[in-house]
């Protein structure tokens, strides 16, 4: 049985020092505002939206993406790191080979 | 719906008869051949004689000699009746003589064709053209075969002559009497083969009456005195499927016997929680037996659902389509990933392709990857590591789950697969169906599951290797 974090789209999420707003797609990590791309920003999302899941690349790729057909096989890899340096290095966890989560 | 006994019975009279015909047909043949030889002969002959006779004769003789040919008045009587009288009196033969002998005649002609003498039977004109040699011809209503013959001296022609149906009697009688007695014995071989192909087939018969009379439950191989051997393959063939069937039943009523076993250990623990829970003293100790109802209830349910999972493996996989292993296998630790990140578990997951077709059933397989993760996560202690892996070799894929947990003793090896077993002096609260489950799915894809450890690490893993269709 899988409860999804926070239903709408909308509502605003807060993880540990992070919060992110979805309507006016700000990122916060302790009070400060933190830059993200479109992408970055869509990943985060939907990683802290669906905390506690691991999500494949896939299922990342198409929520990102769409059915867009000529994804970099490692975009999501790079947004990422990105998210990583920008954030913090643990927030994002990998399960090698299968999919990125952010813990409960 | 075709009949054994109607086409052996329509095999072979349908040979029989034509055999009949084939043989009858050429026997005819050559008897009319052979015996047309002899009474052509006969013919030769007998004109032969006359020629001598007349030729030894003034022609005034001749005359007396053609008179004596004049045959005697049978008084209108037919043949068969004449015929009677000659048998009824042998002497009679010196005075009328025999009726036969209408049926030949002879013509002396002179070199013109002029009738110089002839027997009374004969026509006034020439039988046939005056042609050395045999030939048939038309007179009234009658065919005669006549021989015509040329006297040297004379430049006569000797003209001897029989009737044909003389010689077609006799054909058709040994035509008829060869045909007749194998058309009469049609009808006995009929019953008789008919009779020895129902006496044939009474085994079968017998056989079909013997699994008709049987009980549902007796599943027993059946018992025969003296089987032909052409029924021994069927015989063989209804034993193996009996137990099959026997086997298959067995394993069901072990299996809901087995079931209702298990379910009552926890049920059993359920009601000791809650009955503690009740007559709690306190609210503390009551907080702490609903804790316990609550992880019996969660054990509980783990309980049922791996038997559901095991009930809709066992008996034969539902639909099989095309299955993208890898796509599942990632699927399914992803689902599972987040007990593994819990616990403090590295978990890992390496395919060598990015998808790999198998024919299969998708909810089987499913079972069997998530047994294999669930089993390598509640055993591997915390911050222990689990690989997942699938690769190709030897045309077959491999689905690797390891772990640097306790792994499972080598001479318990055979039996992790039974159901409800558990290993010994495990702590754990498993249903002990687990590998069970991943056996069945495994069987019901032709795939192999081994136990083992792994060379590079000392990993027990347990992997499980499809028959190939591999796609990259």
């Amino acid at each position: 049985m899988t409860r999804r974090a926070g239903d709408g789209a909308a509502t605003i999420l807060r993880h540990g020092a992070l919060t992110i707003d979805p309507r006016s797609r700000r990122v916060t990590w302790e009070d400060a505002e933190v830059a993200l791309t479109r992408r970055e920003f869509d990943l985060l999302h939907e990683l802290l939206r669906q905390r506690g899941r691991v999500l494949t690349r896939e299922q990342l790729e198409a929520s990102l993406y769409g059915w867009q057909q000529d994804v970099d096989s490692n975009a999501i890899e790079v947004h990422v790191h990105k998210l990583r340096r920008k954030l913090a290095r643990d927030l994002i966890r990998n399960v090698r080979g299968v999919g990125y989560c952010i813990e409960r | 719906m075709s009949s054994i006994r109607a086409f052996l019975l329509a095999g072979v009279l349908g040979s029989m008869t034509a055999v009949i015909l084939t043989t009858s047909v050429v026997g005819y043949r050559s008897a009319r051949h052979e015996i047309g030889e002899i009474y052509d002969a006969n013919l030769v002959q007998y004109a032969r004689l006359l020629h001598a006779l007349l030729a030894a004769r003034e022609p005034a003789q001749a005359a007396t000699l053609v008179r004596a040919l004049v045959l005697p008045d049978l008084g209108g009587a037919d043949e068969e009746a004449i015929e009677d009288r000659l048998a009824a009196e042998p002497g009679l033969i010196e005075s009328i003589g025999h009726p036969y002998e209408r049926k030949f005649a002879f013509q002396l002609l002179d070199a013109d064709g002029g009738v110089v003498l002839q027997s009374p039977q004969a026509p006034a004109v020439p039988f046939a053209a005056l042609r050395p040699g045999i030939a048939r011809a038309h007179h009234g209503d009658d065919t005669w075969v006549v021989f015509t013959t040329r006297d040297g001296d004379s430049a006569n022609w000797l003209q001897v002559a029989e009737r044909l149906e003389v010689r077609e009697e006799l054909i058709e009688e040994i035509a008829v009497l060869s045909v007749t007695p194998q058309l009469l014995a049609l009808p006995a071989i009929l019953l008789l083969v008919y009779w020895v192909v129902g006496r044939g087939l009474a085994p079968l018969v017998k056989m079909a009456r013997a699994i008709g009379r049987r009980a549902p439950e007796n599943l027993r191989p059946m018992q025969w005195e003296r089987l032909p051997r052409e029924l021994a393959p069927l015989d063989a063939a209804v034993n193996r499927l009996m137990l099959r069937l026997d086997g298959a039943l067995e394993r069901e009523r072990r299996f809901t016997a087995d079931a209702a076993h298990e379910l009552k250990t926890p049920l059993t623990v359920l009601k000791v929680h809650a009955h503690n829970a009740v007559s709690a003293p306190d609210a503390a100790t009551r907080d702490k037996a609903l804790e316990h109802l609550l992880q019996g209830v969660d054990r509980t349910a783990h309980l049922v659902t791996q038997l559901l999972t095991l009930a809709r493996v066992e008996p034969a996989p539902q639909a099989t389509a095309t299955v993208d292993l890898v796509r599942l296998v990632r699927e399914e630790v992803a689902a599972l990933a987040p007990l593994a990140l819990q616990r403090g578990q590295e978990l890992q997951f390496a395919s060598e392709r990015e998808h790999v077709g198998t024919a299969g059933d998708e909810a089987a397989l499913k079972g069997l990857v998530r047994n294999l993760l669930d089993n390598a996560i509640r055993y591997t202690p915390v911050d222990g590591r689990i690989a997942v892996s699938l690769d190709w070799r030897d045309a077959r894929v491999r689905l690797r789950v390891s772990d640097s947990g306790p792994g499972i003793a080598e001479d318990l090896c055979e039996r992790v697969f039974e159901r409800f077993f558990r290993v010994p002096g495990n702590r754990d609260q498993g249903a002990g169906l687990g590998l069970s489950i991943v056996k069945r799915a495994a069987d019901h894809h032709r795939a192999a599951v081994s136990l083992g450890r792994r060379r590079d690490n000392g990993d027990f893993y347990v992997e499980v290797s499809f028959p190939g269709e591999a796609q990259s």
